[in-house]
């Protein structure tokens, strides 16, 4: 699997957990969830157009440039996940 | 859990991570912006492709070397403004929302808040409604169906959704009852002295 397949499904899995995290959240919580899930919503949107552009054109630039935001969002869904469990203890 | 939002650790963690993600989706939406350009650019020399096509076949019939003339003399100066006019309105728009993006990133990196640039996270990314205020007046069930849509236009390109969705559903079974509990004292106030493990929260469990 490609390299951006493989952070896309990540992402996927990531948004899958807070998705189901988010009623279980105080407000605050809950809020910085939304906006991570809004973010993942984003990336869908543009990964599908990049995706399609790729295979059209040829040209996986802009794919490569999502694939590291992908990542960066992927590490902040885990710090916020990391900080939900932190607070569990 | 209670305390002074400046000085709260949890707090200021969670600053930190919604200013980490506003820039993220700030530069999200740059590179879509920037991507919707080059379509409109695109979207242009195809018009004009369309046009100088048809001025040809019309005046100059089936005569390439008239077909030829025709397209010099027509020139590319008056079809790329033929394209100009078609993209113009759209692309001030475009060159708009993008320098409102820019703006915001520069806020951002001057340590205002997300909600100090003016930009919703809607309007970042499409221009349209503000997706808070929607989550906020928005059901459980439906921002559960808004994330398993977002994952699945994710993994729809991947033709590997039916994995992630039996994941799910055991993460659903065996993880969710036991972290609903937990977090809804936590969510109270009380301290637990035992927390939800790593496994609980990884998608393959």
């Amino acid at each position: 699997m490609d390299d951006d397949k493989n952070v896309a499904v990540l992402l996927g899995h990531k948004t899958a957990v807070i998705g189901q995290l988010r009623p279980m959240l105080r407000d605050d919580f809950r809020d910085c969830a939304n906006r991570l899930l809004t973010t993942a919503q984003g990336h869908a949107y543009s990964y599908s157009n990049l995706v399609l552009e790729k295979d059209t054109l040829g040209d996986n630039s802009a794919l490569m440039v999502l694939t590291d935001l992908m990542r960066e969002s992927i590490e902040t869904m885990d710090l916020f996940v990391d900080l939900v469990k932190e607070n569990l203890q | 859990m209670k305390g002074n939002s400046k000085t709260d650790p949890v707090l200021i963690a969670l600053d930190v991570i919604n200013k980490r993600n506003a820039s993220i989706a700030l530069r999200g939406a740059d590179l879509l912006a920037d991507k919707s350009r080059t379509l409109l650019v695109a979207s242009g020399m195809a018009v004009v492709g369309v046009l100088a096509y048809t001025a040809v076949t019309s005046l100059g019939g089936s005569n390439t070397a008239v077909s030829s003339a025709i397209v010099e003399k027509i020139g590319s100066y008056g079809l790329m403004g033929v394209a100009i006019g078609l993209g113009g309105s759209i692309g001030s728009m475009l060159i708009e929302r993008a320098q409102e993006i820019k703006e915001g990133l520069e806020s951002l990196s001057e340590g205002k808040k997300f909600s100090d640039t003016g930009l919703s996270y809607r309007r970042v990314f499409s221009g349209g409604t503000d997706i808070q205020e929607e989550l906020a007046k928005a059901s459980d069930e439906d921002v559960r169906k808004i994330s398993d849509n977002t994952q699945y236009r994710i993994v729809d390109q991947n033709e590997t959704h039916l994995k992630i969705s039996a994941d799910n559903e055991l993460i659903k079974r065996r993880s969710l009852s036991e972290m609903s509990g937990k977090l809804k004292s936590f969510s109270s106030g009380e301290s637990q002295s035992s927390a939800v493990s790593s496994e609980d929260m990884s998608p393959g469990n």
